[in-house]
């Protein structure tokens, strides 16, 4: 048994300390926004915020995520808004599948935490998750709205 | 706001509805009092016909039998429909009907199949035919109603107008009597150069629950009392399962059980995914890997070169004047052999399938590519006749081709067929994904090109030598034993022809169809 704070609601999960956050999210919490694609921190699908920093799920241990405040795609928006990376996802089309773009978004969305006017070298370096859609380019186009917005 | 409506994820939630109280099933159901038939979409609204429904309040539901991987074929075939009825285009919004509906119709929905960029090119006429169908059935309702002949009245934004009068009455009024009556026996799709939302850059209709979290895929279907599970198969394909150890694994948390489901696979079925794939990670197993474990990248590239010689067989798929001579004699030669590996689809979302099986009634949630190929094998898997299956198809996470296959509903199915009454989630890890692939073929091309004094291409001879995907994937579709589609963009003409003028030409595929790997379309 684990407390974890998601989305701002503590949350006791009954798992194994070693179990992945990922896991935990999706099958005891029950959100599904946060997507399995690789399972060994490669692809970015599952990509939340800890204490505010992106990472992987897939790869972060229940007991490793105790005590940290973890926010989901579902926990992004606030007071009923769109956060402006959504929205600039939204305005720009920029899905296909979507199935990796919650986890696309989660990163972008810590990134201009941390960089509010990403240069392209910047969104090169930080966003590495993996589209298999190749929605590359419109992800590019939205983080530059998103920035500006 | 647009909006794609996702199979309620209840065990009984998605069959059709009717608006008439207490009744139940509404395929082809007649409303008493000797009235037409009027079909009824799960919340009472009536259909006009199988690709449109109206609702109250103007809503208009366009049903799509193609799949969604985000080739946006979900929303411009809704423009095709929405067209054609003239309907309000920001209430818009689309469901899928289900393969078993279609067969319980006379397959109302004509083809699922969604591969090859064919999804809108081979439904197109009949899509916008159903909204050009519609939209005169319910402009007639309106002309009825108010006793004027419908050629004086108009549609637009599903507003009907009596043009004399400038009375307006609207879709969502008039869609009861519109869907009683007969429909036109002929209508006249309009003119391309009024298109109004075929062929604009309209908004996605599925684009804000792609970045809310809230869309539902495969791998995200929760159903009351659901467990979960995961496979391996023989990762060398052909070969086959020998034997494992299930005592080992049969302590660990949330183990409900092993299945053998079939004679090269070996699944576990625990309350969580987590726990089942950390079980079948711990599960002894031996497998058989047969005569393909021999096969190496290097002994693949062997065979392949092979077929690169002029004394294998090959089909000719375009030739004009004598290549060969023309090589032979030629004052310069070039010759180059390209090589294209074999690739996985990894769509990024790992199959999956959710099965429920009873003895009465076998359903499956899953993405599929190919509804009716996904609903043809919810049968063959789990023995039951059409009337007692059904798929309820979700947003893939990706396709590629590789959703086309139904190797993972199969095994669904399979796997709760051991656990009558208890739905099962089957999701594959993504090794098995890469393991079990269905890559786009191998391929090696000899490019030999003659030129001139002056460096004028004189000749060209393409030999490929390679997998054929028809040869697999549609054997029906081979002429007098050729593969086509291994010619696209070196053809004779047509959409697929060569784009360049060569005096002498030869391209040839030596076809080797190897018995090691199966194939499938385009990765």
């Amino acid at each position: 048994m684990a407390n974890l704070t998601i989305n701002g609601k503590s949350i006791s999960v009954d798992v194994e300390d070693d179990t992945p956050l990922l896991w935990a999210i999706r099958e005891n919490v029950g959100l599904t926004g946060t997507k399995y694609g690789c399972g060994i921190a490669l692809c970015g699908a599952c990509t939340v915020h800890v204490d505010g920093v992106a990472m992987r799920s897939c790869g972060v241990t229940v007991s490793e995520a105790v005590g940290k405040q973890i926010t989901t795609i579902e926990g992004l928006a606030s007071n009923g808004a769109l956060h402006k990376v959504q929205q600039a996802w939204v305005a720009n089309d920029v899905p296909q599948c979507g199935y990796c773009q919650a986890g696309m978004i989660m990163a972008v969305a810590a990134l201009l935490n941390e960089k509010p006017k990403p240069t392209d070298q910047d969104i090169n370096e930080a966003i590495t998750n993996i589209c298999r859609c190749g929605t590359f380019q419109q992800v590019r186009e939205a983080i530059h709205a998103a920035a500006n917005a | 706001m647009n909006k794609h409506v996702m199979p309620k994820l209840t065990r009984r939630g998605f069959v059709i509805g009717t608006a008439a109280a207490g009744a139940g099933l509404a395929i082809g159901l007649d409303i008493p009092f000797g009235g037409p038939t009027v079909v009824r979409a799960a919340d009472g609204s009536p259909e006009v016909n199988v690709w449109v429904v109206i609702r109250p309040d103007n809503t208009t539901v366009v049903r799509i039998a193609r799949s969604e991987m985000g080739q946006g074929s979900l929303t411009g075939l809704a423009q095709l429909v929405a067209e054609e009825l003239e309907c309000d285009w920001s209430k818009v919004v689309t469901e899928y009907p289900t393969p078993g509906q279609s067969v319980a119709r006379k397959r109302a929905w004509g083809d699922f199949s969604t591969g090859g960029s064919r999804g809108i090119r081979s439904s197109q006429d009949y899509v916008r035919k159903g909204g050009a169908t519609a939209r005169v059935m319910l402009v007639q309702a309106a002309a009825n109603e108010w006793k004027v002949p419908a050629s004086e009245c108009t549609a637009a934004n599903s507003v009907i107008t009596h043009t004399p009068s400038g009375k307006t009455t609207t879709y969502g009024k008039v869609v009861e009597a519109a869907a009683k009556l007969e429909p036109p026996a002929e209508v006249k799709l309009k003119d391309p150069k009024d298109w109004k939302i075929i062929g604009k850059g309209v908004k996605r209709l599925d684009t804000v629950d792609k970045t809310t979290g809230a869309m539902i895929y495969g791998s995200d279907v929760k159903l009351p009392g659901m467990l979960n599970a995961t496979i391996k198969d023989c990762p060398v394909f052909g070969g086959k399962l020998k034997s494992y150890d299930e005592a080992k694994i049969m302590g660990m948390k949330g183990v409900k059980k092993v299945v053998r489901v079939s004679d090269s696979s070996v699944a576990v079925v625990a309350d969580t995914w987590w726990h089942a794939k950390t079980a079948l990670d711990a599960l002894p197993i031996v497998w058989d890997e047969g005569e393909n474990a021999k096969v190496s990248s290097e002994s693949i590239a062997k065979w392949l070169a092979e077929g690169l010689d002029n004394a294998q067989p090959a089909y000719i798929g375009n030739q004009n004047g004598d290549a060969k001579a023309a090589i032979a004699g030629a004052v310069k030669k070039v010759e180059a052999v390209y090589n294209y590996p074999y690739q996985n689809h990894a769509p990024m979302e790992p199959m999956n399938a959710t099965a429920l099986y009873t003895p009465d009634k076998c359903e499956v949630w899953c993405g599929t590519q190919n509804g009716e190929a996904a609903f043809a094998a919810t049968m063959e898997a789990s023995g039951l006749p059409a009337e007692k299956c059904e798929v309820h198809k979700l947003i893939l996470g990706g396709g590629f081709g590789r959703r086309g296959m139904t190797d993972y509903v199969r095994q669904a199915v399979l796997i709760a067929k051991e656990m009558p009454g208890t739905p099962v989630k089957l999701l594959w890890s993504r090794e098995e994904d890469m393991a079990q692939g269905k890559f786009h073929p191998v391929t090696q091309c000899k490019m030999t090109g003659a030129f001139d004094a002056d460096n004028n291409l004189t000749a060209l001879h393409v030999r490929l030598s390679g997998q054929s995907i028809l040869y697999t994937v549609r054997p029906a579709a081979l002429v007098n034993g050729m593969d086509t589609a291994a010619f696209q963009g070196l053809s004779p003409s047509g959409d697929a022809a060569i784009g360049y003028s060569v005096p002498n030409l030869l391209v040839e595929h030596s076809m080797r169809n190897p018995t090691f790997r199966p194939a499938s379309g385009a990765a």
